[in-house]
């Protein structure tokens, strides 16, 4: 597959996933009513390869600086690679994009994705290891480091929804939600927390995913 | 930039213009109580206060340099919005109805007004924090309103609105929370502030609330609005919406501040006491804060800043602030000017009038601070409306009467400190009323207009 063509290679995806996403709209859609639509994803429809019972995953930056509630760009990745972003109307490049990824991206991505230390995820347990650190530090450090208005970035994976696992019969609906808070700040200030790193990894790859440069625009912003 | 007679001159700048908020504005002040200090949550059992760049215990005047990097974007587009948000952090005057609808306002819509964020993340840079659990609690919409507090031991946010269902207000119920937010003792107030601010009259501790009250309130539009007030909110309540503007202080950041400047001691009238003076110095990195847009710290703006703990437990002193801004946000760069050039006349060390004996010595003096306008080109005048008729000062420094005005100088606007116009006797002038005028205008064309002007009344008796 990873010597296709894009389109070829999207073509065969999409055949793919519709059949896919079909089998699991049959399979839970009692579930799937309960969970509300977001980031513009319509309800699942016969035959819309692209819709929310097909999400992999969700990825948002909610902004530091503007009011609660407003919107906040965003990424969704689809079980057949197809990827849809956000961008607010108040950003320069306000609208809505889709690219491809290529399943050889996609498998990259989903291995970074469901590795052990990203599913369990723990952030209290986190928290703890940072003020332990930071105890250290500041023993050792008269200097101390503080961000305001960061960003919160909030990653939500549905791990048995790839093509690897979706004969598993586990739970298409089952969700890991990851929110986290000044990110770049933790990963510079705590290198030795594996999971904070591992995180930062994934959203930096998220965010190269939204700056893309082949990104087709298919709607103006809300 | 950074020279004596600059800062000296600054100084005497900020106390007239302070001395003229306070006169002018003795109507619309409004009391509040202060807000969070920056690395507060990172000392929680202290009662951090945290202080700008340079503060070293002795009092006085703290300067604080601004920069912005000389290879960021939008690095001339900045320079109003900037200079009109130290303009408000130095004039450091509370007001109210600070939050100001698209409609009422020159933001274009869907953009995000830079000056308004800017005024913001300044006053992160200078050791404020938020006044409620903003984005970094993890919260989301609303329930960032409340006062900003720790987690507590059973490590959750404990959230109830109270009787009222105002998020952030007095009876608020917050469980074992631990309170970061300092406030007028028996007052809980938002929007009042005590005639002396300093650690005895405002405090972190609940017992310090008055009788009935369950929490302490913060400055967030809910809570206005509960006390009868129309859109006002503290500077320092993250975020903003596009369109809107809050380029004003509220009574929060004010005393906030006003809480920090009452130096280690926490005492205010004691030697330790400082006023903070921003002063931009260009597009350079060699700054007490610079500006950047840099895509990659930040996601719409932010403010990071490294800090040193004092050896008085419980305050921190900035060492070095970094505003980093997003570029690909439709901003609002205001290009309105809220500072104008200040004049000043004096005669004897004395503003405004005086009166003199005939026999006795006079010495005028003119200043003159330019703020953005300076070395734009300008006209100088100075006028003398005298019982014997109006006279002009020429460009040799004598007085004339030619029946017309006469230009004193013309050529770019520059910084003049207590400048010498006149310094002799008065005995070959008749008694009577002087009115003395030093102007200067925004052009140099020679046409009197007397775009900024001030004047002294000098009486001279027998």
């Amino acid at each position: 597959m990873k010597y296709l063509t894009p389109s070829l290679s999207t073509g065969v995806m999409l055949l793919l996933a519709t059949q896919l996403s079909l089998i699991s709209l049959v399979a839970f859609s009692a579930e799937e009513t309960s969970s509300r639509p977001s980031l513009g994803i319509s309800s699942e429809s016969e035959g819309d390869p692209h819709d929310k019972a097909s999400v992999l995953l969700r990825y948002v930056q909610m902004l530091g600086g503007p009011r609660a509630g407003l919107e906040s760009p965003s990424l969704t990745i689809f079980r057949d690679g197809h990827v849809r972003i956000f961008y607010p109307n108040y950003m320069k490049q306000a609208g809505t994009y889709t690219v491809q990824l290529d399943r050889n991206d996609l498998d990259q991505l989903w291995q970074t994705l469901t590795d052990t230390p990203l599913l369990e995820f723990n952030p209290q347990k986190i928290r703890h290891q940072m003020t332990q650190h930071k105890q250290t530090d500041d023993f050792h450090s008269t200097e101390v480091y503080s961000v305001s208005d960061a960003p919160t970035i909030t990653i939500e994976l549905y791990p048995n929804r790839y093509f690897d696992t979706i004969d598993k019969q586990g739970d298409p609906n089952k969700k890991k939600t990851i929110s986290w808070h000044a990110l770049t700040r933790d990963a510079e200030q705590y290198p030795e927390i594996a999971e904070i790193q591992q995180l930062y990894t994934i959203s930096q790859q998220l965010e190269a995913i939204m700056q893309r440069s082949d990104l087709i625009k298919i709607d103006e912003a809300r | 930039m950074k020279n004596s007679t600059y800062r000296s001159s600054c100084l005497l700048f900020l106390s007239l213009k302070r001395l003229i908020v306070l006169v002018t504005s003795m109507a619309v002040i409004i009391p509040a109580y202060p807000g969070v200090f920056m690395l507060s949550e990172d000392r929680p059992q202290l009662e951090v206060i945290t202080h700008p760049s340079g503060y070293t215990g002795v009092g006085g005047v703290l300067f604080v340099t601004i920069g912005i990097a000389p290879n960021s974007a939008n690095r001339f587009e900045m320079m109003v919005p900037l200079l009109n948000a130290i303009n408000t952090w130095n004039e450091l005057t509370p007001t109210l109805r600070n939050v100001v609808a698209a409609a009422d306002n020159n933001v274009l819509p869907g953009q995000f007004d830079f000056e308004s964020v800017l005024l913001h993340e300044l006053g992160h840079c200078i050791g404020l924090s938020h006044p409620h659990l903003a984005s970094e609690s993890g919260l989301l919409d609303e329930e960032r309103n409340y006062t900003t507090t720790t987690r507590g031991a059973d490590g959750v946010y404990n959230l109830d609105p109270g009787a009222d269902g105002i998020i952030g207000s007095h009876d608020d119920q917050r469980g074992d929370d631990v309170n970061l937010h300092w406030f007028r003792k028996n007052i809980n107030n938002p929007f009042t502030i005590a005639p002396r601010v300093d650690t005895t009259t405002y405090s972190r501790d609940l017992y310090d609330l008055p009788s009935g009250h369950l929490f302490v309130a913060n400055g967030n539009l809910g809570t206005a609005s509960l006390l009868g007030l129309a859109n006002s909110e503290a500077v320092m309540q993250q975020g903003i919406s596009a369109g809107e503007t809050r380029r004003s202080l509220s009574t929060d950041d004010v005393a906030t501040l006003r809480l920090a400047m009452s130096g280690f001691d926490g005492i205010a009238g004691t030697n330790d006491d400082y006023t903070v003076a921003l002063e931009f110095v260009g597009h350079t990195d060699n700054a007490d804060i610079v500006l950047n847009f840099d895509n990659s710290q930040t996601t719409f703006a932010a403010c990071a800043i490294t800090a040193i703990e004092s050896p008085q437990p419980g305050h921190f002193v900035i060492n070095k602030g970094n505003i980093f801004f997003r570029d690909d946000i439709a901003w609002f760069f205001n290009q309105e000017p809220t500072i104008l050039p200040r004049l000043e006349i004096t005669a004897n060390g004395t503003s405004g009038s005086i009166t003199v004996a005939q026999n006795a010595h006079i010495l005028l003096e003119v200043s003159l601070f330019p703020s953005e306008l300076l070395n734009k080109p300008a006209d100088y005048w100075v006028s003398a409306e005298t019982p014997m008729g109006t006279f002009w000062l020429n460009d040799r420094f004598e007085f004339i009467q030619p029946g017309h005005p006469v230009r004193a100088y013309g050529g770019p606007l520059i910084l003049l400190n207590r400048f010498p116009i006149l310094n002799s006797s008065v005995s070959g002038l008749p008694p009577g009323e002087y009115h003395v005028t030093f102007a200067v205008d925004n052009n140099e064309n020679n046409i009197f207009e007397g775009s900024f002007q001030k004047s002294i009344n000098i009486t001279i008796v027998p």
